[in-house]
C-alpha cells in the first residue's frame, strides 16, 4: 500500500541542497562532472531515454517538475551540474551511474530537455490569477 | 555440523543501513573441510541432485572437522562491548531501582550486563522463583514508591507464567515495565530448547490486550528509542504496564558503533485535565447539592493527590467513599454518605461505578436495581475513558451519567476546588459546615459502632478477624507502620498516603504475597514496619516469593488470615448447592476443590523453610499477642516473619 | 445482566423445534415423536411386583409428551429482538446507516425497513471496504459517526483496511457485525481488535442496549475512532416479548467532554511562545469544528506566528496572511519555538530521514529550538501492533508534551498568551507579523509561476486540472473537497481558496489505497442535506480498488463530482521501483513493471456501467473547462458526475 510521504514542500526552481556533514566525500582526482561539456546530444535518443529511464515519473513528461517529486528542469543550467546530479544526487533522487546511463546518454537527455517549451508567463493565464 | 560462531555477521543481520555493503560481502564462509564435502555433493548443472551416502574419506574428514577448529578460520570466543551493556546504559537513564526476575537463557546477556557491567545497582537485580511473583513484586513496589520497576522474563513460557500478574498491572493501572527475551533470528536458535522454549514471532501478542504498549526492536538504536518511549507510555495517564522485547542476538552481539548510538531524552507527558466548562458545571452541581457523595477510586498518585482529595471534600463538606490511599480513613468525611439519598454523586476514576450505584443480586435470577433516587445527578471524572481495549472486560458495566469528564482526576482537582470555592457564598458556607458537622458525628458514631461490634466473637477460636486486627493495631500504632497488603480497614488509622497500597486489580488470587513484598521493598529505606494480613489461599500460589524476601533481606510481617480454604469459593459453592436444594457439608470433610485441610498447611514451617521466622498454627487469640511481639522483634531486626493465625472464615 | 427466565421450553417443544427446524438447520434423520419416545424410554423406574416398571412422574409426563401429537412449529414471530435493536439505535444520533447486506443480520435489516420505516435512510453499498470508507469520509466531513452494518466474519474480513484508515485518522464510526449461521466466530472482533478503539459482543438484549450506547460514546469521544459491536443473529430473530422488552433499560448517552491540557503546562507553553523570536505553529489533525479553525486563527494572530498546515484536516484558511504552508521548510529551520497541534508523527516534524540507500537522520531544527506538542491522538489510542505505520516513527522528544485535546485547550492557551503579550513580546510580534504578511504574496506568486510550467501539455498537468476545476468551483455558493489525491501534488492546497473547515478533510490516515473514492462518496453523503457540491479527485490506482462505489452515489443521488486522475499506473510504486533500479544500477527501464495499467481501463465507461453520467478520457487540456461545466450542471440537477482525465504522473 502507498504510504503518504510527508515531503517538505520545495518551491521554486533549483535543487534543494541538503548536503549534511556526513556526505561521503568524492575521491580526490575524481571530481564528478567538473568542466564537463555536453558532448553533442541526440534529441531523439534523449526523448526516448527521458521516458525509459523514468525521468518523466518525477519531473513530468515536459520537465515541468512537481513540488513533491522533482523540480522543473526548464531553466538553463550547465551540463556539468546536470551530470553531477545524476551521478551523485543530492536530496532523495535515486542515482543514475555510468553503468546505466553513459555520459553520452546523459548528454542526449540534456539535449532533449533543451528542446522542451519554456513555461509561459503565468500572468498571461487567466485562471491562474 | 560443528557449531562455531557463525561467520555470518550477526551484526549484518540486524544491521543499521551503514553496515549494509559490508554484511553483503561477508557471506557465509564454509570451513575448508566442509567445502570439500559440499563440492563433492554438488550436482552437475542440469542433473537432479543425488543424495548419496558419504565415502569413508568424507566421513573421516567430517569427523576431523568436528574435532578440530579449522586452521584457516579463527573462532570468536569473546566479545567486547556487548549489546546488552548498551541496553543497561539505556535503562539506567530511566532511573529504575530494581529489576525483578526469574532467570532464563534468552535474557542472559541482559542479566549479565545488569549485574556486572551495571554494578548490580540502580537497578539491583532481585532473584525470584516464579514470574508471577516477579511481576507482582514490581507492582507492589510501584504502589508504595510511585516508581515503576523493571521485570525481566522470556517468551513464551516465562511470559505465560507472568500473565496474571501483568493483568493485575493492567487492571490496576500500574506501570510495570516488562522486558522479554526472545530469539528472533532462526540461525541463532539452539535446536529444541530455543525453538520451542525461547522463540516467538510476536511475543507481545500473548499480552497485547493487557499492556499499554509494546515493541520488538531490531537494532540497538531502535531499542534505545523504544525503551524510552515505553517508559513514557507507561507513565502517561491512565498508567499501565508496557512490554519490550530484548532480542537475544541483539543482547549478545557486539555493539557495532557506539558513537552512532544515541539515547533519547525522556519527556513525561503532562496529564490531561478536565474541560474548564465541564468543571464549572460540576462545581455548580456539587456546591448546590444537599447530599453530595464523592465516590473515589484510584485518584491520588502521591501525597499531593491525597491532600487535594481531602481539600475537595472539606471545601464541599461532602463525604468520600473509597479513595484507597488517597483518603485518610479516619477523616470525619471518610466513609459517610449514602448513594440512595444523594442528590449529586461524583465518581473519580471509579472503576466500580455501576456496582456502587446499583444493587446487584446474585440469586438464581440475577438483576440490578438502581439505588439512586429519581433526579439524582451523576458526574464522572475519569482518565480511564481516554484509554481502553476490547476483549478483557475490566471496563465494567456502562454507567449512565449526567456529566462525563474525560480527564485525570488529580490533575483536575485544583481547578474543581477553585471553581467550587468561587461559588460558595458565606451563607452557603455555613450550611455546608452544618452538614460537615452532621457527617462528622455520624462518622464518629460509625467508628464507635465498628469497634463495639468487634466484641462479637472476641475470644473465639478460630480467631476473629477483628481481634486479629485490633491486637495488631495496638502494637503497630506506636511504630512507623505501612500496610503492604490487606490491613485493618477502619480499625487501623490510615492517616498518611503510605499507610496503605490498596488497589483494585485483576481479580486473580496469588498476587497479594508478592505485592506485599514489593511494597516492603519500597519502604525498606525508610525503615518502616511493613505489615500485611495474608490469606492462606493466596500465599499458596507463589510461596517461593518468601524466599526472595528473605534472600534480599526485605523486612516484612505477615499475619495470616488462615481460614484453611479458598473461602470465597466455599461460599460460592454453598450458594450453588442451596439453590439446587441439595446442600453441602462444609463443616466436615470439606467440599472438594475448595478447602485446604487434611493436612493443614503448616505456614510457620513453610516460612522457616524459606529462611523466614515462622510461628503457628495459633488458634487461641490469647496466644496471638505474644507471638506478634516476638515476630515484630524479628522484623525490626530485618527479617521476614510469618504468624500462622487460624482465623474465622470472614 | 438479567438472566432469561428459567427456560419454559419443555422437552416437547425442544423436540418440536428440532423437527420444525430440521429443513433449515439441515438436520438429517429428525426423530418422529414415536421414535423419540422409544429412544427416550426411561431405563429407571421402580420394578413392580408384576414385573412391569412403575414409571415415575417425570417419565410419565415425558412419555405422554412424546407420544401425543406435537404442537405445529411456529411460523411467525410477533416481536423480534431486532425491532428492539432498532429502537436502541434510534436513541442515538445517526443520520444514515450504510451496509452491504448479509444474512447474519437479516433480521435486523428487515426490522429496519418494516418496523423502523427506513429512517434513518439505509445506504446500499457494494463492498465493506466501501461502506466503511464512506463512513470515514462522512465522519470527517460531518463530525458525526455513521452506523455501518457488516456481515459476519466474511464481511468483516473485507473491511479492515478501511477500518485501519479510519482508526489511524481518528474518524468516529460505529460498526455492527452480525454473528449467525455460517457466518460466526467465538471472537469475531479479533479480526480488527488492534485497529478499533473498543469492541464488544453482547449476548443479551440488555447487553446490546448498553453496548450500543457505550460504543457511540467511545467512538465519538476524542480521540475518536471506529468501534465494533458483534451482534448475535439469533437474538435478532427470536421473539422478544413486549413484557420483556419493557424491562430493558436503554442508557441515556451524555457527550463526554474532551480533556484540556494541564493548565500549568499550558502556561509554560504560552510563556515560551510569547517570548520567542520565531515561533511557528504546525497543525496536523487538529481541526474538528469551525470554532476550532477560528480559534487557531485567533491564536496565530495573537502570536503573529506563521501556521503550517500538514493537512490531515483543513486546519487553517490557506489564504490567510499567516498561512505559510508554502514556506514551510525554512520557517521550521529558523524557528526557536514550535507548537505542534495534534501531530500525526512528531518525529517527522523534528527530523528528516531521507529515502536513500544510506539514510542519515538529521534534525530539521536549529540547535536550541524548543518543541511543544499538544494533542490526544498519538498517545491516546496506542494499539501497539500497528504503531509503526499508524502514527509514530522514530522516538523523539518534544520539550513540553501536553496531553489534551487541541480544540478544547486552545482557548486556554490563547488566554495565557494574551497575558504574556506585552512590552517587548508584543513589539517583536508585530514586526514579525509584518514580515510574514509581506512574504505571503511572494510565496503565492512562486506557486503560480510553477503552476504555469507545462500548462498546455498533454497528458494534462496536475496544476492545470486543479485550476480548471477551481475556476468553476469558486463560483459555487457552497462546495467541499471530499478527496484530493496525493498525486495531485497538493496544487489545490497552494492555489485554491479554502475558507471553511469542511472544505477539505485530509487523506487516508493509514496509507491504505482504495480510500479516496469511498471517502468522496461519504463526504458527498454528508453534504447531501445541504446540497453542497462535493468534489473528489481520485488516483486511478486508488479508484480501481473500489470502482463500484460510484454506484452508491448514483443510487442515492449524491452531489458528487468525481474526477479520476488517470496517469496509467500505480505511480508511487513506479517511482519506488525506479529508485531501487537506480540504487542497484540496473534495469532502469523497468520502473513500470507490474505497476502499469496497460491496457488502460476506460473509467468513463466503467462509471457509465454503474449508471453514472461520465465523460472521458479527456487528454486535451482545452476540453477540460467545458467538460467540467457540463459535469457540474449534472450534479446540480441532483446526480453524481464522473470525469476521466488523462494526466501527468505527478
Amino acid at each position: 500500500m502507498i504510504k503518504q510521504w510527508a515531503f517538505v514542500l520545495c518551491m521554486g526552481a533549483g535543487l534543494a541542497a541538503t548536503a549534511s556533514a556526513q556526505d561521503p566525500k568524492p575521491v580526490v582526482g575524481q571530481v564528478i562532472g567538473a568542466g564537463a561539456k555536453a558532448p553533442g546530444g541526440d534529441v531523439e535518443k534523449g526523448k526516448t531515454l527521458y521516458r525509459t529511464s523514468g525521468c518523466y515519473e518525477c519531473h513530468g513528461t515536459v520537465a515541468q517538475g512537481s513540488p513533491r517529486t522533482g523540480p522543473m528542469l526548464l531553466t538553463p543550467r550547465p551540463f556539468e551540474g546536470f551530470l553531477r546530479q545524476l551521478r551523485r544526487p543530492s536530496a532523495e533522487m535515486p542515482p543514475y551511474l555510468e553503468k546505466v546511463l553513459s555520459d553520452q546518454q546523459v548528454a542526449d537527455i540534456f539535449a532533449f530537455i533543451q528542446t522542451l517549451p519554456k513555461p509561459v508567463d503565468y500572468k498571461t493565464i487567466k485562471i491562474l490569477q | 555440523m560443528a557449531k562455531g560462531k557463525s561467520r555470518v555477521d550477526r551484526r549484518g543481520f540486524l544491521k543499521g543501513a551503514a553496515a549494509g555493503a559490508a554484511a553483503g560481502a561477508a557471506a557465509m564462509v564454509t570451513p575448508p573441510a566442509m567445502a570439500a564435502i559440499d563440492a563433492a555433493a554438488q550436482p552437475d548443472a542440469g542433473q537432479r541432485p543425488v543424495v548419496s551416502p558419504m565415502t569413508p574419506e568424507q566421513g573421516a574428514r567430517l569427523q576431523a572437522a568436528e574435532r578440530e577448529a579449522p586452521a584457516a578460520e579463527p573462532q570468536t570466543f569473546t566479545v567486547e562491548d556487548a549489546g546488552s551493556d548498551f541496553m543497561v546504559d539505556v535503562f539506567k537513564t530511566l532511573g529504575f531501582d530494581y529489576v525483578i526476575a526469574n532467570p532464563a537463557s534468552s535474557p542472559r546477556g541482559l542479566q549479565e550486563s545488569f549485574v556486572t557491567y551495571g554494578g548490580n545497582k540502580s537497578p539491583e537485580w532481585l532473584t525470584c522463583c516464579h514470574e508471577e511473583a516477579a511481576v507482582n513484586i514490581a507492582n507492589g513496589y510501584y504502589l508504595a514508591s510511585g516508581k515503576p520497576a523493571l521485570m525481566v522474563t522470556f517468551a513464551p513460557a516465562g511470559l505465560q507464567h507472568a500473565m496474571m500478574g501483568i493483568f493485575d498491572s493492567y487492571c490496576g493501572h500500574i506501570p510495570t515495565y516488562i522486558v522479554c527475551g526472545d530469539y528472533l533470528d532462526a540461525n541463532e536458535r539452539r535446536p529444541g530448547t530455543d525453538w520451542a522454549g525461547h522463540s516467538v514471532l510476536d511475543p507481545a501478542a500473548l499480552v497485547r490486550d493487557s499492556v499499554k504498549w509494546d515493541d520488538t526492536p531490531v537494532s540497538l538504536q531502535h531499542f534505545a528509542e523504544s525503551a524510552v518511549r515505553a517508559y513514557k507510555m507507561a507513565m502517561t495517564e491512565p498508567r499501565g504496564p508496557v512490554f519490550l522485547v530484548a532480542d537475544a542476538t541483539l543482547q549478545e552481539s557486539p555493539v557495532p558503533n557506539r558513537k552512532a548510538l544515541h539515547i533519547p531524552k525522556l519527556t513525561l507527558t503532562r496529564p490531561p485535565a478536565g474541560d474548564s466548562g465541564a468543571v464549572a458545571e460540576a462545581a455548580k452541581m456539587l456546591v448546590a447539592a444537599e447530599n453530595p457523595v464523592i465516590l473515589a477510586g484510584d485518584v491520588a498518585h502521591d501525597e499531593e493527590g491525597m491532600r487535594l482529595l481531602v481539600e475537595l471534600a472539606e471545601t464541599l463538606q461532602a463525604p468520600v467513599q473509597g479513595g484507597g490511599r488517597g483518603m485518610p480513613n479516619r477523616h470525619p468525611l471518610s466513609g459517610g454518605g449514602n448513594v440512595r439519598n444523594a442528590d449529586v454523586i461524583i465518581g473519580l476514576n471509579e472503576v466500580r461505578f455501576y456496582g456502587l450505584l446499583h444493587r446487584f443480586k446474585d440469586q438464581q435470577v440475577r438483576g440490578a436495581t438502581l439505588l439512586t433516587r429519581p433526579g439524582a445527578k451523576v458526574i464522572s471524572i475519569s482518565s480511564f475513558d481516554l484509554y481502553m481495549k476490547g476483549n478483557y472486560q475490566n471496563v465494567d458495566r456502562y454507567t449512565e451519567v449526567d456529566l462525563a469528564i474525560a480527564a485525570d482526576p488529580q490533575a483536575t482537582l485544583p481547578a474543581l476546588i477553585e471553581a467550587c470555592k468561587k461559588l460558595i457564598t458565606t451563607e452557603r458556607r455555613s450550611a455546608l459546615d452544618e452538614r460537615g458537622k452532621r457527617l462528622a458525628a455520624a462518622s464518629a458514631q460509625t467508628l464507635e459502632r465498628i469497634h463495639a461490634d468487634c466484641v462479637n466473637g472476641w475470644d473465639s477460636s478460630p480467631i476473629s478477624l477483628e481481634r486479629l486486627a485490633l491486637e495488631t493495631w495496638d502494637v503497630i500504632k506506636h511504630k512507623d507502620w505501612a500496610a503492604v497488603g490487606a490491613g485493618g480497614g477502619r480499625l487501623w488509622n490510615n492517616d498518611k498516603f503510605y499507610r496503605t497500597q490498596e488497589r483494585v486489580v485483576g481479580g486473580g488470587v496469588g498476587g497479594d504475597l508478592p505485592m506485599a513484598i514489593g511494597g516492603a521493598l519500597a519502604h525498606k529505606k525508610d525503615g518502616r514496619l511493613c505489615v500485611a494480613l495474608q490469606n492462606d489461599g493466596d500465599m499458596l500460589y507463589v510461596p517461593s516469593a518468601l524466599w526472595t524476601a528473605t534472600h534480599h533481606r526485605i523486612p516484612l510481617l505477615l499475619i495470616m488470615r488462615n481460614n484453611r480454604a479458598y473461602h470465597q469459593e466455599v461460599m460460592h459453592l454453598q450458594r450453588m448447592s442451596t439453590r439446587r436444594q441439595r446442600g453441602i457439608d462444609t463443616a466436615g470433610a470439606g467440599f472438594p476443590g475448595t478447602t485446604i485441610l487434611d493436612p493443614n498447611v503448616d505456614f510457620g514451617q513453610l516460612a522457616r523453610s524459606m529462611g523466614a521466622y515462622g510461628e503457628g498454627p495459633i488458634e487461641n487469640p490469647k496466644d496471638f499477642r505474644p507471638a506478634l511481639l516476638r515476630a515484630i522483634e524479628r522484623v525490626e531486626k530485618g527479617e521476614v516473619a510469618v504468624i500462622d493465625t487460624v482465623t474465622q472464615p470472614r | 445482566m438479567s438472566k432469561p427466565q428459567p427456560s419454559k421450553i419443555k422437552r416437547r417443544r425442544f423436540l418440536t423445534g428440532v423437527l420444525g427446524a430440521a429443513p433449515a438447520l439441515g438436520l438429517a434423520g429428525a426423530l418422529a415423536p414415536g421414535e423419540a419416545a422409544a429412544a427416550q424410554a426411561p431405563a429407571g423406574g421402580a420394578q413392580q411386583a408384576d414385573g412391569s416398571q412403575k414409571k415415575s412422574i417425570p417419565e410419565r409426563s415425558l412419555e405422554s409428551a412424546e407420544t401425543a401429537p406435537p404442537d405445529p412449529p411456529r411460523q411467525t414471530v410477533s416481536n423480534p429482538g431486532s425491532d428492539f435493536m432498532v429502537d436502541v439505535i434510534k436513541t442515538l444520533d445517526f443520520e444514515y446507516i450504510a451496509a452491504v447486506p448479509g444474512s447474519s443480520f437479516r433480521g435486523f435489516q428487515e426490522s429496519w425497513v418494516n418496523y423502523g420505516g427506513n429512517k434513518p435512510e439505509w445506504i446500499t453499498c457494494l463492498h465493506e471496504d466501501s461502506s466503511v470508507g464512506i463512513a470515514d469520509g462522512y465522519a470527517k466531513m460531518s463530525g458525526k459517526p455513521l452506523l455501518v452494518m457488516i456481515h459476519g466474519v466474511v464481511g468483516l474480513q473485507h473491511a479492515p483496511m478501511a477500518i485501519y484508515n479510519a482508526f489511524s485518522d481518528h474518524a468516529p464510526i460505529v460498526m455492527i457485525a452480525g454473528n449467525q449461521l455460517g457466518h460466526s466466530a467465538h471472537d469475531q472482533a479479533i479480526i480488527v481488535r488492534d485497529i478499533t478503539k473498543w469492541d464488544d459482543q453482547p449476548s443479551t438484549m440488555q447487553g446490546f442496549a448498553e453496548s450500543m450506547v457505550r460504543a457511540y460514546d467511545i467512538a465519538t469521544s476524542p480521540p475518536a475512532a471506529p468501534v465494533l459491536i458483534v451482534a448475535n443473529g439469533e437474538l435478532m430473530e427470536q421473539e422478544l416479548p413486549l413484557s420483556e422488552r419493557a424491562k430493558i433499560r436503554i442508557p441515556k448517552l451524555k457527550e463526554r467532554s474532551a480533556p484540556m491540557g494541564d493548565s500549568g503546562a499550558v502556561r509554560e507553553a504560552a510563556k515560551w511562545l510569547a517570548a520567542a523570536e520565531n515561533p511557528v505553529i504546525i497543525a496536523d489533525r487538529y481541526c474538528r469544528t469551525q470554532a476550532g479553525m477560528d480559534a487557531l486563527v485567533t491564536l496565530a494572530e495573537t502570536l503573529q506566528a506563521p501556521v503550517l498546515d500538514r493537512g490531515s484536516r483543513l486546519n487553517f484558511p490557506n489564504r490567510h496572511p499567516l498561512c505559510h504552508t508554502l514556506g514551510g521548510g525554512p520557517a521550521v529551520r529558523q524557528a526557536d519555538v514550535i507548537l505542534v497541534l495534534e501531530p500525526t508523527d512528531i518525529f517527522r516534524e523534528m527530523y528528516a530521514d531521507p529515502d536513500v540507500a544510506d539514510p542519515r537522520v538529521t534534525s530539521k531544527l536549529k540547535p536550541g529550538a524548543k518543541v511543544i506538542s499538544l494533542g490526544l491522538g498519538s498517545t491516546g489510542i496506542t494499539k501497539s501492533n500497528f504503531y509503526p505505520n499508524t502514527y509514530m516513527s522514530g522516538y523523539s522528544t518534544p520539550d513540553l508534551d501536553i496531553r489534551g485535546d487541541g480544540e478544547a485547550t486552545l482557548p486556554l492557551l490563547i488566554e495565557a498568551i494574551h497575558i504574556e503579550m506585552n512590552g517587548s513580546n508584543k513589539t517583536r510580534a508585530s514586526a514579525r507579523g509584518q514580515k510574514l504578511v509581506e512574504a505571503g504574496p511572494r510565496l503565492l506568486e512562486n506557486a503560480r509561476r510553477a503552476a504555469a510550467a507545462g500548462w498546455d501539455a498533454s497528458p494534462i498537468t496536475t496544476p492545470r486540472l486543479s485550476m480548471e476545476v477551481w475556476d468553476q468551483l469558486k463560483n459555487e455558493p457552497d462546495w467541499a473537497a471530499g478527496a484530493l489525491s496525493a498525486g495531485l501534488s497538493a496544487w489545490p492546497w497552494r492555489l485554491w481558496d479554502f475558507k471553511r473547515r469542511y472544505q477539505h478533510i485530509g487523506g487516508q490516515g493509514g496509507g491504505g489505497l482504495g480510500y479516496s473514492a469511498p471517502a468522496a462518496v461519504g463526504a458527498a453523503l454528508a453534504n447531501k442535506a445541504a446540497n453542497r457540491l462535493t468534489v473528489g479527485i481520485v488516483g486511478d490506482g486508488d479508484y480501481n480498488m473500489q470502482p463500484a462505489v460510484i454506484w452508491t452515489a448514483v443510487r442515492h443521488k449524491l452531489p458528487l463530482l468525481m474526477i479520476v486522475h488517470n496517469n496509467g499506473g500505480y505511480y508511487q510504486e513506479i517511482m519506488h521501483l525506479q529508485r531501487m533500479a537506480g540504487q542497484r544500477s540496473r534495469g532502469i527501464e523497468n520502473g513500470g513493471f507490474g505497476c502499469t495499467f496497460d491496457p488502460t481501463p476506460n473509467y468513463a465507461k466503467v462509471a457509465q456501467g454503474y449508471g453514472c453520467y461520465a465523460e472521458g478520457p479527456i487528454s486535451d487540456p482545452k476540453e477540460l473547462a467545458p467538460a467540467i461545466k457540463r459535469a457540474i450542471a449534472v450534479v446540480k440537477k441532483g446526480e453524481p458526475a464522473f470525469l476521466d482525465v488523462v494526466m501527468q504522473a505527478r
